[in-house]
């Protein structure tokens, strides 16, 4: 119980809503999803990683690497395969839908009647052959047929499955609440292990099934039987009520009324509740699990320096951070999300003893500073000042025997410099780059650049990087 | 560097009037010094002294030179003093020396002995007597 309450005390507002947000995310995903196969298949991903876990825990080590790959792989061609899925949940929807509020659980189609009819013309022994499409899109499974487009009644199901009727053969498409198209038809299953007394309506059934998520229903005139095909499997049904069952069930939508509408809010409450425990336990294994030490040489950053001052050393460049958190946290942390800033507007000409503590470190959250070593700088700053420095030419190799160089007049004859006090007042010539002597005639103009070292100065606004050499040689006497 | 004056010849002697002659034909550049009145007519690097008279001078010498000059010559002496000819190596001072200098006209030169860490950047500055440059000479010490 104490324990209970210090873990409480110590949570902070950003928790709180790091928790809430997710949870509400995970949700939202289940109220979006729920009832499609994107769903289902992202219960079995959950499981397979579930067990790839146990699976590493217990030490099975190619057990783990399988289902590992699997669930990489199965990460990425779900959004491939379940693009229509994804693509209807996002574009169907409207953007108020996917953040707020549960669908209404509507209707799609008068299920009764269509059921009703269906089991009419059993009786009659008449044949029929009525798809329900689910999300996919089967219009290219589908050949020939006339448009119908009547809205669905007992009359007309009866009407067009009538014997004498021209488009009695093939498939009606039931699409909403209207018979979309008539006397389609379905590509016929290839399967050879299908009993014999299963006609082509039973084939063509079976054969849309397995190509896609649509629902077939499939009257039989020799028997009076009818049997829905979904799946790539065949199923009989007794009667109109379970046909009823089923259709609402392959729509995804049931009646919001009476103990179903208590059974469906149970439903929504149990998954909001299964969320925020997933997510709290998630967060907890994340951020609350074994402390784990780590430790990281950072560079230290200065900032608000006096624009009039120049850093002319500092006892240290970067300073060893040790870092505590869970295990999880520590180990995903990288050494450039690990800053030490040190703030030098306090600082002025001279040396400057800056204490560093953990408010100098920034951090990922979660991670908390255990060390910092060592923990105070030593930093001398100098006024910045300008010099001008005259140039020389550092030449270098060697001229044929017979030659000498004789002259050599730069322009400018004198630079400019920006920087520390310190280290201007040492310096008294500014230097070339390097000029190799083997590359000169008898007499030319050679442009080369400026060695400027340290590189903490810098070349005052106007003053040129290169120099030009206007040489002359001679013979050697 | 390692300490080092290495060989250091300080010559002095008066000159002939054939020698102020030649010293005349040479591209002086004339430093006057205001309180000493002493007059730099010339000052070059070189890499002989013969009969008095600098000979091959240059801005840029092989190490294997082996030794180098810098020669000074001084127009309108007043009065007997002194000059320093200041030697730097990568703007550290390598040698000072300090060599006389009389009325009315006088010459005189020093040197260094060359080695192979001598290569790179020099500069000689001819001081009066007060440590005032006279003029600075810029040469480089080759392979």
């Amino acid at each position: 119980m104490v324990e209970t309450i210090s873990f409480l005390g110590t949570l902070r507002w950003q928790d709180l809503v790091d928790i809430g947000l997710n949870s509400y995310i995970l949700f939202r995903f289940y109220v979006l999803f729920r009832g499609t196969y994107v769903f289902r298949v992202l219960i079995g991903l959950t499981m397979l990683w579930f067990f790839q876990q146990i699976a590493a825990y217990l030490g099975l080590i190619v057990t783990s690497w399988v289902i590992q790959g699997i669930v990489a792989v199965a990460a990425l061609i779900i959004v491939v395969v379940f693009r229509n899925e994804i693509r209807n949940v996002l574009q169907v929807r409207n953007l108020k839908s996917i953040f707020w509020g549960v669908p209404p659980k509507t209707r799609v189609a008068p299920v009764e009647i269509l059921a009703e009819s269906l089991f009419e013309l059993a009786r009659r022994r008449h044949g029929a052959l009525v798809v329900v499409p689910g999300e996919e899109d089967i219009r290219e499974l589908l050949q020939g047929g006339i448009a119908w487009n009547g809205e669905i009644s007992r009359e007309m199901i009866l009407s067009i499955f009538y014997p004498g009727n021209p488009v009695h053969d093939g498939a009606a498409l039931v699409e909403g609440d209207r018979v979309s198209r008539v006397s389609a038809i379905l590509p016929l299953s290839r399967r050879e292990d299908l009993p014999s007394h299963l006609g082509t309506r039973h084939r063509a059934a079976l054969g849309l099934t397995e190509a896609s998520d649509a629902v077939a229903i499939v009257v039989s005139e020799e028997r009076g039987e009818v049997s829905l095909a979904r799946g790539a499997k065949l199923q009989r049904i007794a009667d109109a009520e379970s046909l009823v069952e089923r259709l609402e069930e392959h729509f995804g939508v049931a009646e919001a009324r009476g103990p179903e509408a208590r059974r469906e809010r149970l439903e929504v409450t149990t998954a909001a509740l299964v969320s925020l425990l997933f997510i709290t336990g998630f967060w907890y294994s994340i951020s609350r699990g074994l402390e784990t030490l780590v430790s990281f040489e950072v560079p230290v950053e200065y900032q608000n320096r006096n624009p009039g001052l120049e850093i002319v050393q500092a006892s240290v460049n970067s300073v060893r951070v040790t870092l505590s958190g869970s295990g999880t946290l520590v180990k995903s942390t990288r050494p450039d999300q690990v800053r030490v800033r040190v703030d030098l507007s306090g600082a002025g000409a001279g040396e400057n003893t800056i204490p560093i503590t953990a408010g100098n470190v920034s951090l990922p959250p979660g991670i908390r500073v255990k060390d910092v070593s060592p923990q105070s700088l030593l930093v001398e700053m100098d006024l910045t000042v300008k010099k001008e420095l005259p140039v020389q030419v550092d030449w270098t190799g060697r001229l044929p025997e017979h030659l000498m160089l004789a002259e050599a007049v730069l322009e400018p004859q004198r630079v400019e410099l920006v920087g520390s006090r310190r280290i201007l007042e040492s310096l008294q010539t500014l230097y070339t780059e390097k000029v190799p002597l083997e590359r000169l005639r008898e007499a030319g103009v050679l442009e080369v650049p400026l060695s400027i070292q340290p590189a903490s100065l810098k070349l005052a606004p106007g003053s040129p990087e290169k120099v030009v050499i206007r040489y002359q040689t001679r013979r050697r006497e | 560097m390692s300490p080092r004056v290495l060989c250091i010849a300080a010559a002095v002697f008066c000159l002939a009037g054939g020698i102020a002659g030649e010293a005349a034909a040479q591209p002086s550049r004339p430093a006057a010094s205001g309180s000493t009145r002493l007059t730099l007519a010339q000052a070059v690097v070189c890499e002989e002294i013969r009969d008095g008279v600098p000979a091959n001078s240059a801005i840029a010498f092989p190490v294997s030179t082996a030794k180098i000059y810098c020669f000074t010559l001084f127009d309108a002496v007043a009065e007997d003093t002194f000059v320093f000819h200041q030697w730097y190596f990568r703007d550290r001072p390598s040698s000072r020396i300090r060599l006389s200098v009389k009325a009315p006209r006088w010459s005189t030169f020093s040197s260094i002995q060359l080695r192979e860490a001598d290569r790179g950047p020099w500069r000689v500055e001819v001081q009066d007597a007060s440590g005032r440059v006279l003029k600075t000479l810029r040469f480089s010490i080759t392979d």
